[in-house]
């Protein structure tokens, strides 16, 4: 693209001027305060437009400094310029209340549409940020040098993100990140479900491992009674012996009582079923026991306070009263005689009960059961009593007895021990249930694949954006190095670029940052760096338009620089205050187009 | 004679745990089984064979004593069984706890043994595992002993944790019925033949499941495989194409679902092309029916060469050209994951 030429209405302190500009390089010349800069601003307001702010800041935007002061309805102006062989003319009028702007190309008559980006097409794309990042070179606008080499660094970071192309790659990246975080989600849930399938066989077996255990305690209570059980029927066992032992012995010299004894036999063995039936039959023997012995207590007690008193009677003194003392010997004589009496009823109870219990064994059969001490010392009595024959029956039948009970309860034992078997096999069954549970492997499996695939992703995006960027920063730099080579005569050829795209420079053998260098060299440098930039990100190659750059530069940089200009080729338009840059063209017979303003 | 063989019942199992219908399987097991021995008394068949994993664990006394009195139904039939890998022939094993009815016989012993039925004029050969695993092969030393009758063998294995049975171990034998392999499978025409599970017990038994019906007459044996289980594992691929929506997808599988019969259980697959913009939820299918598995694998829907040629020079034509070449070997899953996941990523940010 080149600017051929230019008609200001009114713009700022210009007014109805018109500019020429040719190809190659154009210096424009002009004593401060001619409106140098202006003319830039003018160009740059053609290209995209002179930017309203709203509020306070209305005061300082672009608009409001170059509203002209006199007939601000004149605030307009024209550029034609020529882009892939085709002239074009923009038309613009800034004016507030009246803006207008048009775009013709004057080649063919096409009217073109400026709001619809036809202008930006006809740039290559380039938009005004990067214009004003590139091909417009001013000085640096910071006074220090300090400040200087932070604006050149930053600007070199903000070109790091424009040199990746038209994809927000930390935005896919992000989203990539997004979608793996969304996998890991699933896979955590999968992972949840297979606790849970867990779980619910675990509640299971804590379900019959507390079953188990009921059952456990229970069989420990059936063995202990079982264990009573067997003691007992040993004792019984024991005793049946001794009186089989006696039995034998009287066997011999009662052989004629025979005859009577089986009758009785018969008898106190029917007696006998029927106590065992019942065997609350002892309860009440030893109640009966307890009894006589009260009584039998009682009485010779009686008997006792009896004489006592008597005697106390008998040894009283004469003092008492004679009535007190008849008293107290009554008392005693009833005392002895209750006493006596008592201990005629005990013994006539007992000749009776012994009676009854010969005659009606029935009228006891109607109890609870009795303790086998009892028992045992009922038969130890009734051997005394000689009884052997009865006793014998009794102990066989207390034997069948506590045998059936005890069989009962080693059936009931084996019972519990089967059933708390099964219940280990079932928890058995149940571990081996959750061990094998069909692993989830697969599904997760399919989660770590997207996973791997979203990493990978991840991954290769971040290196081929890394390539991109090394690729980019390294024609960057070997650009920057040629232009840096020539504007300095082969004094710094050299460029490292680190990971921040902080910017050093070689000098000899040493590595030298920028805060150390002249702000000449300052200036050289960002210079070459924005005529590299715009090199890469401007497929059209646009003209170059360089506001008083060369102030610092020395006469030798400045000549090298304007033959690496002239070479370069393209438009170039140098504003400047100075003369040198024209006279210094003019030496080198390099032509130039200059424009006096 | 006229025999039925079943195998790999696996009385006890829990199939798909953690599935809405996984307890209403446990029991269908056992009424299949129950549904068998139906069966077998309707059709008056002479001779049961079960080839082992009756149980899918040790059994309990009370499960045994069931099964027990479903064999005292069929007083007429004969019933011969072993312990397989799974129920095996432990020292107090239920198997051996109870009595059994006077028409059941069982092999209790890991010792190969002959079991003869007189009323069927029939030898049948075998043993009980008494473990979980047995790698060597007793069955190469199992012949029949050469006196009139049939010879019968029933076995149980397959792989090499439990004994690898080969084709000619069921040599010289009228007929080997085997067990272990839960896929029916038939080694020997008339032969030599696996059961399969008598249900399916997981997602992988897709296709039939039964049992073995068989007759031998004359010395010649034939049979014949009849599937009684009341439900299949089946695979629904799903061909889906750039324009399908959820909804749409979701209607297509449950009209499938519908056709092939909401009894059975279904592992859902998602094939072809998707709109690149889109994600299927597989989530939204497992409340279509019984599925116990969805899986997508469609592709993002690309002309990755014509993409490729259009972005030449871009990160995007780079980022592609990065995959070119990995993308030909179908195992390479994870390349081709990153491809379109990147590449959408990509295009979705494009500014």
């Amino acid at each position: 693209m080149k600017i051929t030429y230019l008609w200001i209405q009114r713009f700022g302190k210009l007014k109805d001027r018109e500019i020429v500009l040719k190809d190659g390089i154009n210096v424009i010349y002009g004593p401060n305060e001619s409106g140098k800069s202006t003319l830039h601003s003018f160009i740059r307001g053609m290209l995209f437009g002179l930017p309203r702010y709203r509020g306070r800041a209305s005061k300082t935007d672009p608009y409001t400094r170059y509203e002209p002061w006199e007939r601000p309805a004149d605030y307009a102006g024209s550029m034609n310029f020529e882009a892939g062989g085709k002239n074009f003319r923009i038309d613009r009028n800034f004016y507030k209340n009246d803006i207008r702007e048009s775009l013709v190309c004057e080649t063919d008559g096409e009217q073109l549409s400026l709001a619809q980006g036809d202008l930006e097409m006809l740039l290559g794309g380039i938009s005004e940020s990067v214009y004003d990042n590139t091909v417009s070179v001013g000085q640096l606008r910071s006074e220090t040098d300090e400040g200087m080499v932070w604006e050149l660094q930053n600007y070199m970071a903000n070109y790091e993100g424009a040199g990746s192309g038209e994809v927000d790659v930390q935005e896919a990246v992000r989203r990539l990140k997004g979608k793996k975080k969304e996998w890991e989600a699933r896979r955590e849930k999968l992972e949840k479900k297979a606790a849970l399938r867990e779980e619910l066989i675990e509640n299971r077996i804590a379900y019959i491992r507390q079953e188990k255990g009921k059952l456990e305690k229970q069989l420990e209570n059936i063995r202990m009674e079982r264990e009573k059980q067997e003691e007992f029927l040993e004792r019984l066992h024991r005793e049946w012996e001794d009186t089989e032992r006696l039995k034998r012995q009287k066997a011999q010299g009662q052989e004629l009582k025979r005859q009577g004894e089986k009758q009785r036999e018969t008898r106190r063995w029917k007696r006998e079923q029927e106590n065992l039936r019942n065997a609350g039959w002892q309860e009440e023997k030893l109640e009966q026991g307890k009894r006589r012995l009260i009584y039998m207590v009682s009485a010779v007690v009686g008997i006792l306070a009896g004489i006592i008193t008597f005697m106390t009677a008998s040894g009283m003194e004469e003092a008492a009263a004679l009535s007190w003392r008849v008293f107290v010997r009554i008392l005693g004589c009833l005392l002895m005689a209750g006493g006596v009496f008592g201990i005629v009823f005990v013994f006539d109870m007992i000749s009776h009960h012994r009676h009854e219990e010969e005659e009606q064994p029935q009228d006891e059969s109607v109890r609870q059961e009795g303790s086998r001490k009892e028992k045992e010392s009922r038969m130890e009595k009734e051997s005394r009593a000689g009884e052997e024959y009865g006793q014998q029956d009794c102990i066989r039948a207390g034997l069948e007895n506590a045998k059936e009970k005890l069989s009962c309860l080693r059936g009931r034992e084996e019972e519990l021990c089967q059933q708390i078997e099964e219940k280990s096999t079932e928890v058995q069954n149940l571990t081996e249930n959750k061990e094998d549970l069909p692993s989830l492997t697969d599904e997760v499996h399919a989660c770590d694949l997207e996973m791997k695939g979203l990493e990978l992703a991840i991954e290769t995006l971040g290196k081929l954006s890394e390539n991109m960027r090394r690729r980019i920063g390294h024609r960057l730099q070997s650009r920057m190095e040629s232009i840096l080579d020539a504007v300095t005569e082969g004094k710094y050829n050299r460029i490292v670029i680190d990971e921040n795209m902080k910017v050093y420079l070689w000098e000899w053998n040493r590595q030298v940052a920028l805060y150390q260098l002249s702000r000449g060299t300052v200036e050289q440098v960002y210079f070459a760096l924005r005529m590299t930039v715009s090199e890469i990100l401007c497929e059209e190659s646009l003209p170059v338009l360089l506001d008083d750059v060369f102030a610092m530069y020395d006469e030798k940089r400045l000549g090298q620089t304007l033959r690496w200009l002239a070479v370069r080729g393209g438009q170039i338009v140098i504003f400047t205050c100075h003369k040198r840059e024209m006279q210094m063209l003019e030496q080198m017979g390099i032509p130039c187009n200059v424009i006096e303003m | 004679m006229r025999f039925i063989h079943i195998a790999d019942v696996h009385l006890g199992a829990v199939p798909d745990l953690g599935c809405p219908w996984s307890a209403s399987r446990e029991k269908e097991i056992w009424g299949t089984f129950q549904r068998v021995i139906g069966l077998v008394k309707k059709e008056k068949i002479e001779l049961l064979l079960i080839a082992g994993d009756l149980f899918h664990r040790q059994p309990l006394v009370r499960e045994v004593r069931e099964v027990n009195y479903l064999f005292s139904t069929i007083p007429d039939t004969q019933v011969v069984w072993m312990a397989g890998n799974h129920d095996y022939m432990k020292k107090d094993s239920a198997y051996r706890r109870i009595t059994w009815s006077s028409n059941v016989h069982g092999f209790f012993n890991r010792k190969p043994e002959e079991i003869y039925l007189p009323e069927l004029k029939t030898w049948v050969y075998g043993f009980s595992y008494e473990s979980r695993e047995i790698r060597e092969n007793p069955y190469e030393k199992v012949r029949p002993n050469g006196k009139p009758g049939y010879h019968i063998l029933l076995a149980h294995g397959g792989d090499e944790k439990h004994i690898p049975i080969r084709k000619e171990d069921g040599a010289g034998f009228d007929y080997a019925a085997l067990g272990h392999i839960h896929k029916h499978g038939v080694l020997v025409p008339d032969q030599m033949a696996y059961a399969g599970a008598l249900e399916p017990l997981d997602k992988s038994h897709t296709g039939d499941h039964g049992l073995i019906y068989g007759k031998i007459e004359e010395g010649k044996t034939k049979i014949r495989f009849v599937p009684v289980a009341c439900r299949s594992y089946l695979d629904a691929d799903v061909l889906c194409d750039p324009s399908m929506t959820q909804l749409e997808l979701e209607h297509k599988v449950k009209e499938e679902i519908d056709q092939r019969g909401r009894h059975n259980i279904y592992k859902i697959k998602l094939k072809g092309y998707r709109n690149p913009d889109m994600d299927f939820s597989t989530e939204a299918l497992y409340g279509l029916g019984q599925v116990v598995e969805a899986e997508d694998s469609t592709l993002p829907y690309y002309d990755l060469e014509k993409l490729k040629r259009q972005q030449e020079g871009t990160l995007i034509g780079e980022y592609i050209r990065c995959f070119e070449g990995k993308l030909a070997d179908k195992n390479n899953q994870v390349e081709r994951k990153a491809l379109f996941y990147g590449l959408r990523a990509l295009m979705e940010t494009e500014l």
